[in-house]
């Protein structure tokens, strides 16, 4: 059968996932963070410095742990801390999964879309640490500014790949990661580039731990299970595990994918991105659930065609039950539903990336992940099927979520590579 | 040297030059000012490795610091 000039030219536009690099709490490459994923581990650790911290009650976070940043060269790493190393990790990662190499990226239209939630707090905290001991601003570190400035992540890994095209840092806290992929479409789509390395990274900081908790929004109740700490959707959840990590995805436009004959690991058929422009601390149910339409019609599907959701859900109280409530609205109940976040905790900037890529590795082997511990769903949830085992759905289509700060609201809809 | 600025050991010679055999340039003479300053207790102006050569150089003029705060 002929095919229409309305299909050759939406799959001449097509999105394609071409290489993905991982570093987690779970793991420190792609397939180590999967297989954790499948067998159910936890990444979520007790922090000792933590315990004797006056008025901090959380005392657990999914720590990258055993990172050695040594592959990258002294002059390269001096301005980098944590968060920087582990996204040249996960890129080189990325790049090797997707058969490119550095000289690629200045030979073809490339774009590298990163970012983090903050410039590194421990740079930040040494810098400062240093200037109230001392009451001088002499004897700082030259390299302090590349660490803290917004876009550390950016330069330095531009710096690491001696990349010299075009580099942007998006920041949006959890939706960093997300809003990344988002704008390596829109830039595909018109044209301006034909592969956009696209991620995030953030390391842990005691300070991360402290606003959440300050919030009261930072999980306490299970400071001597950390395996048990972050639980989604359940009914004794208490709060985010605050977490570390880095990922890279790789995005090609099928024209660039096809003719250097790269495999390709999935498709995004359709995003959006808006900001609930009211409530700074969660979006609202209306806001999520606007945002979660545009994206399905963008891919021109319906809810229907969507059999699973990977949710954003941190385990917080009402951030859980609002987002539950906004994609039940979207979707009624039939639609399945998990978030990695049990496992994982809450690594903010490239925690949508990490998600998109657990998401499409779900899509592409037909068996979808269950939210570590719930065990207990909570009767406030709306009437959806919540996984709590690894459960085989017949579907193509899969929304990723990520609701940040800000009201900062990403949705991707991604699709099993064909 | 070789902690701070992962330099091997046996390129820690009287003669070696800071910028083409151990690789310093002004980000690093600033970060080694610090170090310096720390260790010795009496401050190192970063501007004045731009004016030294080799390594020996640098142990002069660090000399030459102590001898003056000592004097």
């Amino acid at each position: 059968m002929q095919q229409s000039f309305h299909t050759i030219i939406l799959s001449l536009m097509r999105i394609h996932f071409t290489g993905h690099g991982v570093v987690s709490c779970l793991g420190l490459d792609v397939p180590s963070t999967l297989s954790a994923l499948e067998h159910g581990r936890s990444g979520i650790v007790q922090v000792e410095e933590w315990l004797s911290l006056d008025g901090l009650d959380s005392h657990v976070a999914g720590m990258v742990s055993n990172f050695d940043n040594r592959f990258i060269p002294r002059k390269t790493r001096r301005t980098m801390s944590k968060m920087s190393e582990m996204l040249c990790k996960a890129c080189d990662e990325a790049l090797d999964d997707a058969g490119l190499s550095r000289d690629d990226l200045n030979k073809r239209r490339v774009m590298v879309i990163v970012g983090s939630t903050t410039g590194s707090s421990a740079s930040f905290e040494s810098s400062f640490e240093r200037f109230h001991r001392t009451g001088s601003a002499r004897g700082q570190l030259s390299t302090t500014m590349f660490k803290t400035m917004n876009h550390s992540v950016a330069l330095n890994l531009a710096s690491y790949l001696g990349f010299k095209g075009s580099v942007l840092s998006p920041s949006s806290a959890c939706s960093t990661g997300a809003q990344a992929i988002l704008l390596g479409a829109q830039f595909i789509e018109a044209g301006l580039c034909d592969i956009a390395i696209c991620g995030g990274a953030d390391e842990c900081h005691v300070a991360t731990a402290i606003a959440f908790d300050t919030a009261q929004a930072a999980s306490s109740q299970n400071n001597n299970s950390p395996e048990l700490a972050s639980r989604p959707f359940d009914r004794s959840r208490d709060g985010v595990v605050v977490a570390e990590g880095a990922a890279i995805t790789i995005l090609e436009s099928e024209s660039s994918q096809k003719g250097r004959d790269a495999e390709a690991k999935g498709i995004l058929l359709g995003w959006a991105q808006s900001c609930d422009g009211g409530e700074v601390a969660h979006s609202t149910k209306r806001s999520m659930a606007d945002n979660m339409r545009v994206a399905i019609a963008k891919a021109g599907l319906s809810p229907e065609d969507i059999g699973y959701v990977n949710a954003h859900a941190t385990s917080t109280k009402l951030g859980d039950q609002n987002e539950a409530e906004a994609v039940f609205d979207v979707f009624g109940s039939n639609v399945a539903i998990s978030s990695i976040k049990g496992n994982m905790g809450h690594c903010f900037a490239p925690c949508g990336t990490i998600e998109a890529i657990a998401t499409l590795n779900m899509l592409n082997k037909g068996t979808y992940l269950p939210t570590k511990n719930l065990l207990d769903l909570d009767p406030i949830m709306p009437d959806m099927h919540y996984l709590n085992s690894v459960t085989m759905l017949e579907t193509d289509a899969a929304m990723s979520n990520n609701f940040a700060m800000g009201g900062m609201n990403v949705s991707l809809i991604l699709g099993a590579k064909e | 040297m070789v902690d701070e600025f992962e330099i091997a050991p046996e390129l820690l010679l009287e003669e070696a030059l800071i910028r083409d055999t151990l690789e310093l340039d002004s980000l690093d003479a600033v970060d080694l000012s610090v170090t310096l300053t720390d260790r010795i207790e009496v401050e190192v102006d970063p501007s004045a490795f731009y004016e030294l050569r080799t390594l020996g150089d640098i142990y002069e003029m660090v000399e030459g610091l102590l001898t003056t705060s000592k004097g």
